[in-house]
């Protein structure tokens, strides 16, 4: 693939890498050609079309003294795989649970995930959508982490061990966040509000309420439908979007929002804080993307370019670029100081949720097609009424 | 002559300015306007004689036997259209497994046949229910509910426990017909559309009526990812047995994303007819067509993902000004 524009662009940078999920069960890999992001194109696809297993959920931890990359998708039937983006392969998978796939009206869907390195190994918090929040230790079974990355031949497993299981909501869970530094989870429902549990203990450390009444005495029913700790508070400051449109700032020390903010005219999806703690990009159904200055109390700064919802949004850790997914099934990344659209790839599925990787080797593009079926499922424990919607 | 000819054809640096751009720097109007006009003269007829030369090599190729040269296609907007990188190839075996399992699939499957709610808004008036009438007609498998006043999130609840797939509601403005939002049950997707043009059956010269037989379909020029989603939900509204003795035919044709809607009866007669130069009738089928009616034209509003949710539901695609960048840009 030549790559465009190659000469305008620092060669200093390194190429791109996102990881995308989608609603069909895909995981796809993005990457830049050379240094140039408008050369943006999709190298890889694992998994296979089934939409009962569409991923819901993805999170991507970098590769550490402790273990190699890893990522983990939390699925629609309530599955959570833990794979490598390089190679595809599944190092480790965590079926739904069978109280869950039975309640079919609490949801067994996977809301959301967090993956966090301690010394002890790894970290896996899930919540579901009927509110079961589950803790996971996982540890590596190969002697040596390091191999496949080395090598690049056959990657170790990754074992996990359910460590902690609790009801966490009993109304419909639309988001969470975990904070594995500080050890607290922020589960936001339709029905309730927001509320934070301690991991080690599995209690409810607090309890937020909404926002004041305005001037006629109104106030919007909860519903927190996306939450994000602000980092380096270490855990007290956190940024929730409401389903009413609304994107609130919440101290753990009051139970009202320090800011209750107007935000477009949709349910927000997405928040990514931005680091230095004072700014808050965050997306919407309608596909406005705006960030939020907790000094000015303002929404500023449309990213233009997506044409329905957007579901998910990622800030780059280093450089200013902001990477969105949505409805309209592209994939977006903006310039967020000039607000430019650098490079809009369109990836043919309901995209789920966008992370920008850290690869430790760039891709080679794939030509020819690529094979459906080289990520390996547990198909053994499916229920029947699973293998059916496959024969469809 | 010949060498005349030859200096014609030798490649020249060629003015690309029109006949304006030329001659707006003319202060003085008088001199601008017979400047104008003496450029204008000479460019219609170097254009004139240019044909002229066109339509002579091809009578002398006709003539020799060789292959006349290619004719000119002019430009249109479809086919100068600017993609977007949507439109769906054949055997795109992602796309196609995502078909087999989204909303429709059962429909394509035929383990669900059609079954369509037709409401309106809540104050219809005489127009609606002559338009209305119509529409039953040429839905056979739609049943027509009053509103009374009722939530459209209530219709959907209600009509999704009763086995329908789908929602039709139209909306009127005034005395005219301008909306139709479309709900495919029980999990969306939801499309408004904007109507315009409606002309009624019985408004059309030599109009027919129709019959009870299921009607065929024709979709035409849905390419792009999410004009197949609009595709496949006009055509979840109809059978997919069409009794072909009823020879009648519903036609959504999108050309720059409008869709039209037709619905015509045909029919193949043999006719005998005198052909020029020849002294008996010969005997030849022709085809025609009678309109049935209604007649109107869509433009797609929004395409919402789930049922109908206005304030909190996402869309797949929401009409943004900003979007309406080139004239060369099309959605559907």
């Amino acid at each position: 693939m030549p790559a465009m524009g190659v000469t305008d662009a620092d060669p200093s940078i390194a190429p791109l890498s996102l990881v995308t999920t989608d609603e069909l069960g895909f995981l796809k890999v993005a990457q830049t050609g050379g240094s140039a992001i408008g050369s943006l194109q999709c190298v890889r696809r694992w998994g296979r079309a089934d939409k009962s297993r569409g991923i819901r959920s993805l999170v991507i931890k970098p590769a550490s003294d402790t273990g190699p990359e890893l990522a983990a998708v939390g699925r629609s039937n309530g599955d959570i795989d833990s794979l490598s983006c390089q190679h595809g392969t599944v190092h480790g998978s965590i079926s739904a649970q069978p109280c869950d796939r039975a309640d079919r009206d609490a949801g067994a869907a996977v809301a959301g995930l967090s993956l966090w390195s301690t010394e002890g190994g790894l970290r896996l918090m899930s919540c579901t959508e009927g509110g079961q929040a589950r803790l996971y230790e996982g540890t590596w079974m190969q002697s040596s982490p390091e191999a496949p990355e080395a090598s690049g031949t056959e990657p170790s497993s990754c074992e996990w061990k359910q460590a902690a299981a609790w009801q966490a909501a009993k109304v419909p869970v639309c988001c969470m966040a975990a904070d594995g530094g500080t050890g607290v989870m922020a589960v936001g429902c339709k029905g309730s509000e927001l509320s934070i549990w301690n991991i080690k203990t599995q209690q409810k450390a607090y309890q937020a309420k909404g926002a004041k009444p305005n001037k006629l005495g109104l106030m919007d029913m909860p519903w927190n439908s996306a939450v994000a700790f602000t980092p380096g508070a270490g855990g007290r400051l956190l940024f929730v979007g409401t389903g009413y449109h609304k994107l609130r700032l919440y101290d753990v020390a009051q139970a009202r929002p320090l800011l209750n903010v107007e935000f477009g005219e949709g349910r927000l999806t997405s928040l990514a804080p931005c680091p230095d703690g004072e700014m808050c990009w965050a997306a919407d159904s309608t596909g406005r993307i705006q960030v939020l200055d907790a000094r000015t109390k303002k929404p500023q700064s449309s990213l233009m370019g997506h044409g329905g919802a957007v579901r998910s949004i990622s800030l780059h850790p280093s450089r200013p670029l902001l990477a969105s997914v949505g409805l309209d099934r592209h994939l977006c990344i903006h310039d967020i100081r000039t607000r430019e659209c650098l490079a809009k790839l369109y990836l043919k599925q309901i995209l789920t949720a966008v992370e920008f990787w850290d690869t430790p080797r760039p891709l080679v593009p794939q030509h020819s097609k690529p094979v459906p079926n080289d990520l390996p499922e547990a198909r053994a424990e499916l229920p029947s009424s699973q293998a059916k919607s496959q024969r469809t | 002559m010949l060498g005349k000819r030859k200096r014609d054809v030798e490649p020249q640096v060629v003015d690309t300015r029109s006949v304006g751009e030329k001659t707006s720097h003319i202060a003085n109007k008088l001199v601008r306007a017979r400047e104008y006009a003496k450029l204008k003269t000479k460019k219609k007829k170097a254009k004139r004689t240019e044909r002229a030369r066109r339509e002579k090599e091809t009578l002398k190729a006709e003539e020799l036997g060789l292959e006349p040269p290619p004719k000119r296609v002019p430009k249109t907007l479809e086919n100068t259209r600017e993609l977007d990188g949507t439109v769906v190839q054949a055997e795109d075996d992602e796309i196609e497994a995502d078909e087999a399992q989204d909303e429709y699939a059962g429909y394509f499957e035929s383990t669900v046949a059609p079954k369509v709610l037709l409401t309106t808004c809540y104050k219809p008036t005489k127009l609606m229910y002559r338009f209305l009438a119509e529409m039953l007609e040429t839905l056979p498998c739609a049943y027509y509910y009053k509103r009374q006043g009722f939530a459209l999130k209530k219709i959907v609840k209600y009509a999704s426990n009763r086995g329908f797939t789908d929602i039709m509601v139209f909306n009127q403005r005034g005395k005219e017909l301008d909306g139709l939002l479309m709900i495919h049950l029980p999990d969306g997707p939801t499309a408004h559309f904007r109507l315009s043009n409606l002309i009624l059956g019985e408004d059309i010269k030599g109009h027919g009526r129709a019959t009870t037989h299921k009607p065929e379909l024709v979709l035409n020029n849905f390419g792009t990812r999410l004009g197949r989603r609009v595709g496949r939900m006009f055509a979840s509204l109809f059978s997919q047995d069409p009794a072909f003795r009823g020879r009648r035919v519903v036609t959504f044709h999108n050309q720059r994303d409008f869709v039209f809607f037709r619905h015509h009866r045909y029919i193949f007669e043999e006719k005998e007819k005198k052909q020029p130069g020849k002294k008996e009738k010969e005997t030849k089928v022709e085809s025609r067509l009678q309109e049935l009616g209604p007649r109107f034209t869509l433009k797609l509003m929004s395409l919402q993902h789930g049922t109908f949710d206005s304030k909190s539901g996402e869309f797949e695609w929401v009409h943004k000004p900003q979007m309406d960048t080139s004239r060369r840009k099309f959605f559907l």
